[in-house]
């Protein structure tokens, strides 16, 4: 399904306009209502449908926590007198995927105030350093808001789980 | 147009250079390894890509590609290093600095060796 939506931009593209980016961005945000109409009478499309929209939800969270991220760390250095009151956190994983894991190891190291340490397989568990106990509320609803945000882009439907 | 997306990227390219600083500083001033991580993953990584943002503006869209490649590869790069560095960091026994919430990982690796 990816692929045709990929293959129908760029055609999409090349016939209107020239096959630049910003003009293939543009054909593939354009052909999304057409998905979303294939949803109403194919399973496979709405599912599509479905992953897009979480994609673009996620995506665009997740620039928004990079910034605020860096935003964190600038506020800790330019605030003279203070000393972050860091710990390490053990916080379970739903997930036993590796693969996802290591995904998640990787964003949550980009959203403020996390830096993944350890995972330990046998129990699926992260081991999570924070770096201000005080300014972030709590680290595992975090870490359980990433994880649910990117399983709703990877499995629509729930995949079982 | 033309001179509106220098501007752009040039606001974009000394951004981009101020998380980097920023980035620096914290390095130098935060007290334990685990902290200055935080401080290189994060504001490193949104300095650089700033930064590669700038020059695609400034460019005019040319060099699309290469800041494409550029960025996904910063994106996929930086965390990793500051997991690894990290990790290794607390395998060779350096302890961080923490508050009362204290340190999991230690308590845990304690409890299995100790069985």
């Amino acid at each position: 399904m990816v692929y045709l939506h990929l293959l129908l931009a760029t055609a999409l593209a090349m016939l209107l306009a020239q096959a630049s980016p910003l003009y293939w961005m543009l054909a593939f945000a354009a052909l999304y209502p057409l998905f979303r109409l294939g949803g109403l009478v194919n399973g496979a499309c709405r599912l599509y449908a479905m992953r897009i929209e979480a994609g673009t939800t996620f995506i665009c969270w997740f620039t928004y926590q990079v910034f605020s991220a860096s935003m964190n760390v600038a506020k800790m250095v330019l605030s003279p007198h203070r000393q972050p009151e860091s710990a390490v956190v053990r916080v379970p994983l739903q997930t036993r995927d590796k693969r996802l894991v290591t995904l998640i190891g990787c964003l949550l190291t980009l959203t403020p105030g996390t830096l993944a340490l350890d995972y330990w397989s046998r129990t699926g568990e992260m081991f999570v350093h924070i770096l201000d106990t005080r300014s972030i509320e709590s680290a595992t609803g975090s870490i359980a808001e990433i994880e649910r945000r990117l399983m709703r882009w990877i499995q629509p439907l729930g995949g079982g789980r | 147009m033309k001179e509106a997306m220098a501007f752009a990227g040039s606001i974009l390219i000394l951004l981009g250079a101020l998380f980097s600083l920023l980035g620096a500083l914290g390095v130098c001033r935060l007290p334990d390894a685990y902290s200055r991580m935080h401080s290189a993953s994060k504001a490193g990584a949104l300095g650089a890509i700033l930064i590669l943002l700038g020059a695609l503006f400034a460019t005019g869209g040319h060099a699309w590609f290469n800041v494409f490649l550029a960025v996904a590869v910063l994106l996929v790069s930086a965390p990793m290093a500051a997991h690894i560095i990290s990790r290794a960091g607390h395998m060779a026994g350096v302890r961080p600095k923490v508050g009362p919430l204290g340190d999991a990982l230690e308590r845990a690796k304690d409890r299995s060796s100790n069985r």
